[in-house]
């Protein structure tokens, strides 16, 4: 049954869609009704229609409106439409625009015949395009399914063609992997450096490789038949690996093999026999060829060649043995005969020889030969070689040490008849010596020596020889370093001891001084507080005692008062003496140092004597009158204090000798010595006083007395020593521009004698100004410290000092100035004065204004500053500390004195001349 | 003329004791009297009002001659002296930097110390030859 066909009647009169529905009513249609174009549009969307029938004249969207809306639409644009007008012309050429088949059109009033007609035109197209459509979807159809039958039949196709290739390339492949394992095979068997024989059932080779019959010296050709005993000249040992349990070792030459034994496989080592007849160690592997264990085809025999094995194993042994020679050796001198044994042994060398570098460094010396006992029977032609060698020296590169030396590394003389460079050649080959080599022995880059072997073969180098030989060389000169390292570390060591010795000794006796000189500081001490307690004490007593001289006294208390007086005095003596021991070292810095020995020895006679031993007597010859020593009084005291002590020290440990506990006599004498000889200085008719300090003790032995001057040169226990050591007081004499002899005899006694020059006389003395009318120095001060300490210092010295207040200038050597006093003119003028020194200014500011103002009174005429070289004045300032005004004061007054007492002196050059020393 | 009225002041009791024998017989001094301990050292002398003031160099515990130096500003009617066991040329000019008109040494010979303390008290400047010659010297 074909299916329904839809008819779209649109119409906006339901009276006229009745009507159409009545002319069109038939079983083979289907007509929906719409009633404007909204309804029409919707109904076209819900189906498909053969036809539409439609009404021009409608209200809201008309009937063009709607038909322009459809034919817009793609999916409705090829249903047909039927207008239906009402005699309009102009809507029928509107209608036409459309184009035929697209619409049509009837008049009204409707003629349901045509109507019909048309509709039933319509539908009939519409059924057949339905047909057509449908025919036409079939063929697209079963024309697929051909494209794909066609498709599937070409994929198969394909897979089957791929199979085939595949197959095609596994075969090619297969192909080449059995020829390419072919020639792996034959290239294996030719490139292995193991000798591989086969050898059938009855033991005769069947193939051979190369390298078995280069190892054997034959062609392979020849090798092919060979019976396998007739190779086999021994057979070493049999190796135990776990095949071989249970074999029975070959031997050789027994023809037939075991069948059981060649079932399996077997390793060993033996000795090849080589068709020159020479043999080869080897290691070997012979596998038997069967399928069954009591089927025997025949075997592989592998073989390997083991001389380099055997040579390095022989090579690491000499390494070895050398280093455990090096390790436990002294010194390479120990060391080298045992090397060089065993470098012989082990190398198969009938002969060695160590070359050093000589002395001088500049050729290579035999130090040590060697001739192995068992490879060098002894024979007249290897002595003589050897001997030859003793007196020869080589230089860089000249014979085979030279070499060596040259290169820094191992040299191999293959052949020593045909070296050129070998200066033994012919008694070498006298001995039977073919081949030479050696290597140097090396510290880094520091050359030692050389090592030679000698060898009855020629000499084939190889890489493992020369770096075995390059090993022992550095490991020898590694060796000499060592030993030389630890004979400087022993060297450094004792000298290091050496020093901490001498270092030690010096502290001891830097010690020893410093012990002498705390001494001495402590005896200062001890003697200051002493001295000073004592006069603490003295002065009451003696004012107690000049208190009762004064009283009314018995004679026998008047005598008692003197005896008291006397120990008094003693006592104040000591106390001076004391003193003069006390003087801190520190402190001695007279500038002309003097003493009067006279009064010196009254002072210190006490305590020297006090101190001295019992039984020891001490008697002073000092004369009155002796020009003064220039030294002062508490160094002389010191330097004299010592030696009577020692005196006293060395009479009182040998004074049991003498008779009712007499230990014997110091005695300190004096005397002025006009005939000086002092070296050095100068005039000999030079004045100096002698001081000697003798003993009549046991006297010095020569050596002692020789030394005895020597720093730190005791002869005593250091304990017991209480003086204060002689190199000081030589030290002090020679200080003081004197010097100390010693004469001495054992068994006479010992004599210091000290030379000491004569000392200037004092600044000032008493009675020195010739015209006490005079005043040495006047003053115009108005400070009463200054005044009176300047007048104090002056009339120390008997001379005049005074404080004058005049207009003019003082009549006075010195002239000392204050303040306002001190203007420029009057010091000029006062310096213009014939007898005239020096000025002192005491001021400030205004004593500067003085100083550099110049003044016209110098004799050459030039004016010159107050304050300069020449000049003679002195500035101090306001107020000068007494400390300042003393030195400056015993400066001028010395120099004053210095020009002879009131001599007139007008001249500058003797001013300067006269070395005062002038400061500004 | 009045006597030259003298004060000790020395830690030393048997020296101190001993010097009224000494300066009390002789018509030219008086005897003013012995200070042991500096406490009130300058409120004491200015009471006493000695015309001369002996004083000992090193007492236990005291500057000696910051004293000095003290005394010659409040008590410049008292002429300071100083009496010592040293001979030691600083110590006399720093004596005379204080203000003391003289340095005598214990050693010194009694008549030689009577006279220089007249001098001093007519305004002189003295010192015991010792300390003279130390002076001279260095």
């Amino acid at each position: 049954m074909e299916p329904s066909v839809h008819i779209l009647l649109v119409d906006d009169q339901p009276r006229n869609l009745d009507a159409l529905e009545a002319i069109l009513e038939s079983p083979d249609y289907k007509l929906v009704r719409a009633q404007s174009a909204q309804e029409a549009l919707l109904a076209l969307l819900h189906r498909e229609y053969a036809a539409i029938v439609l009404d021009i004249k409608m209200p809201g969207v008309s009937g063009l409106e709607l038909a322009q809306l459809i034919k817009g639409r793609k999916r409705t644009q090829h249903v047909p439409i039927l207008f239906l007008t009402a005699h309009l012309l102009e809507e029928r050429d509107v209608l036409r625009g459309y184009g035929a088949g697209a619409v049509d059109y009837l008049s009204k009033p409707l003629s349901p015949e045509i109507l019909r007609s048309k509709v039933s035109v319509f539908v009939d197209l519409y059924r057949k395009t339905r047909a057509l459509a449908f025919a036409n979807k079939s063929l697209v159809a079963e024309i697929a399914e051909r494209q794909r039958v066609q498709e599937a039949l070409r994929v198969a196709n394909d897979a089957l063609e791929g199979r085939v290739r595949e197959r095609t390339t596994d075969l090619m492949l297969a192909n080449s992997a059995l020829r390419a394992s072919e020639q792996r095979v034959r290239l294996l068997l030719e490139a292995v450096g193991e000798g591989i024989c086969g050898f059938d059932s009855h033991g005769r080779a069947t193939f051979v490789n190369p390298a078995a019959a280069s190892l054997l010296g034959y062609k392979p050709s020849e090798l092919i038949g060979i019976p396998l005993e007739h190779l086999m000249a021994s057979v070493d040992e049999v190796g135990n690996a776990e095949e071989l349990v249970g074999l029975e070792p070959e031997v050789a030459g027994t023809g037939e093999i075991p069948v059981a034994a060649l079932q399996r496989r077997s390793l060993g080592r033996s000795l090849l026999r080589r068709k020159d007849g020479s043999s080869i160690p080897v290691e070997y592997l012979r596998t038997p060829i069967g399928t069954e264990a009591d089927s025997f085809h025949g075997e592989v025999v592998v073989f390997r060649d083991l001389t380099g094995t055997l040579r390095a194993q022989r090579r690491l042994a000499a390494e070895h043995a050398v280093a455990r020679i090096l390790a436990s050796a002294t010194g390479m001198e120990a060391a080298a005969p045992q090397v060089l044994t065993r470098l012989c042994e082990t190398m198969d060398a009938p002969a060695g020889e160590l070359w050093v570098i000589d002395e001088g460094g500049s050729v290579l010396r035999r130090a040590l030969a060697h001739a192995d006992p068992i490879l060098a029977p002894s024979s007249a032609s290897l002595d003589q070689f050897l001997r030859t060698g003793d007196s020869m020296y080589f230089a860089s590169g000249a014979g085979l040490p030279g070499r060596i030396w040259e290169r820094g590394e191992p040299v191999v003389v293959a052949d020593v008849p045909t070296d050129g460079n070998f200066p033994r050649a012919k008694l070498a080959f006298d001995a039977g010596i073919r081949g030479a080599w050696g290597f140097p022995i090396v510290d880094g880059g520091r050359f030692e020596g050389a090592v030679c072997l000698y060898s009855r073969e020629a000499i084939k180098s190889d890489e493992m020889l020369l770096a075995m030989a390059s090993s022992i060389g550095r490991e020898m000169g590694a060796f000499v370093r060592r030993t030389r390292a630890e004979s400087e570390l022993r060297g450094h060591r004792e000298r290091l001891e050496e020093l901490v010795r001498n270092r030690t000794r010096a502290l001891e006796r830097s010690h020893e001084r410093l012990r002498q000189a705390e001494r001495l500081a402590t005896i200062g001490t001890l003697a200051a507080g002493l001295g000073h307690d004592m006069s603490n004490l003295l002065l009451p007593i003696r004012i107690r005692l000049r208190s009762l001289q004064e009283a009314k006294l018995s004679s026998e208390a008047a005598g008692d008062v003197l005896a008291v007086r006397e120990a008094a005095g003693y006592l104040q003596r000591l106390a001076s003496g004391l003193r003069l021991l006390a003087m801190d070292p520190e402190r001695i810095n007279e500038r002309t140092p003097h003493t009067d020995l006279a009064a010196w020895w009254s002072e210190v006679e006490g305590v020297f004597r006090a101190t001295l031993p019992r039984g020891v007597r001490l008697v002073g010859g000092i004369p009155e009158g002796l020009p003064p020593a220039a030294i002062a009084p508490s160094r002389l005291t010191q330097a004299v204090f010592n030696l009577v002590q020692n005196a006293g020290e060395a009479l009182a440990s040998t004074g049991a000798s003498r008779q009712g506990g007499d230990k014997g006599t110091i005695a300190v004498e004096a005397i002025a010595d006009e005939a000086g000889d002092l070296e050095g200085a100068g005039a000999t008719n030079e004045q100096f006083i002698v001081l000697s300090v003798s003993d009549d003790g046991p006297g010095m032995p020569q050596e002692v007395a020789e030394r005895c001057f020597e720093p730190y040169f005791s002869t005593k226990v250091r304990a017991v020593s209480t003086g204060m050591g002689l190199p000081m007081v030589r030290a002090w004499i020679d200080g003081a521009g004197g010097r100390i002899d010693l004469d001495t005899k054992l068994g006479e006694g010992t004599r210091f004698v000290l030379r000491l020059p004569v000392g200037a006389t004092r600044p000032m003395e008493p009675g020195e100004v010739a015209r006490p009318s005079d005043s040495l120095v006047a003053m115009t001060v108005e400070d009463r410290r200054v005044a009176g300490f300047v007048m104090s210092m002056v009339n120390a010295t008997n001379a005049n000092a005074a404080v004058w207040c005049g207009d003019g200038v003082p009549d006075a050597k010195l002239w000392i100035v204050e303040g306002a006093a001190a203007t420029q003119e009057r010091v000029a003028a006062y310096l213009a004065q014939g007898t005239a020194h020096h000025a002192m200014v005491l001021a400030d500011e205004h004593g500067r204004e003085v100083a550099d103002a110049p003044h016209g009174s110098s004799r050459t005429g030039e004016p010159a500053p107050l304050r300069s070289p020449e000049s003679r004045v002195r500035f101090l300032g306001r107020r000068p500390s007494t400390a300042d005004l003393r030195r400056a004061l015993v400066q001028v007054l010395t120099d004053i004195k210095g020009r002879g007492g009131h001599e007139v002196d007008s001249g500058v050059d003797r001013r300067v001349g006269s070395g005062g020393g002038m400061s500004p | 003329m009045s006597p030259i009225s003298v004060l000790l002041v020395d830690d030393n009791a048997i020296l101190a004791e001993s010097m009224p024998r000494l300066l009390a017989k002789d018509p030219r001094f008086a005897w003013v009297g012995w200070i042991e301990d500096t406490t009130d050292l300058i409120g004491r002398i200015k009471g006493a009002s000695p015309a001369i003031v002996l004083m000992d160099v090193d007492m236990p515990g005291v500057e000696t001659f910051e004293l000095v130096r003290d005394l010659f500003a409040q008590c410049p009617q008292s002429k300071v002296v100083m009496l010592s066991g040293h001979v030691r040329e600083d110590y006399a000019e720093a004596a005379i930097d204080a203000g003391a008109l003289g340095y005598l040494h214990k050693d010194d010979k009694i008549e030689d110390l009577l006279d220089k303390l007249e001098r001093v008290h007519k305004g002189e400047v003295v010192f015991s030859p010792l300390v003279h010659r130390a002076l001279w010297r260095t």
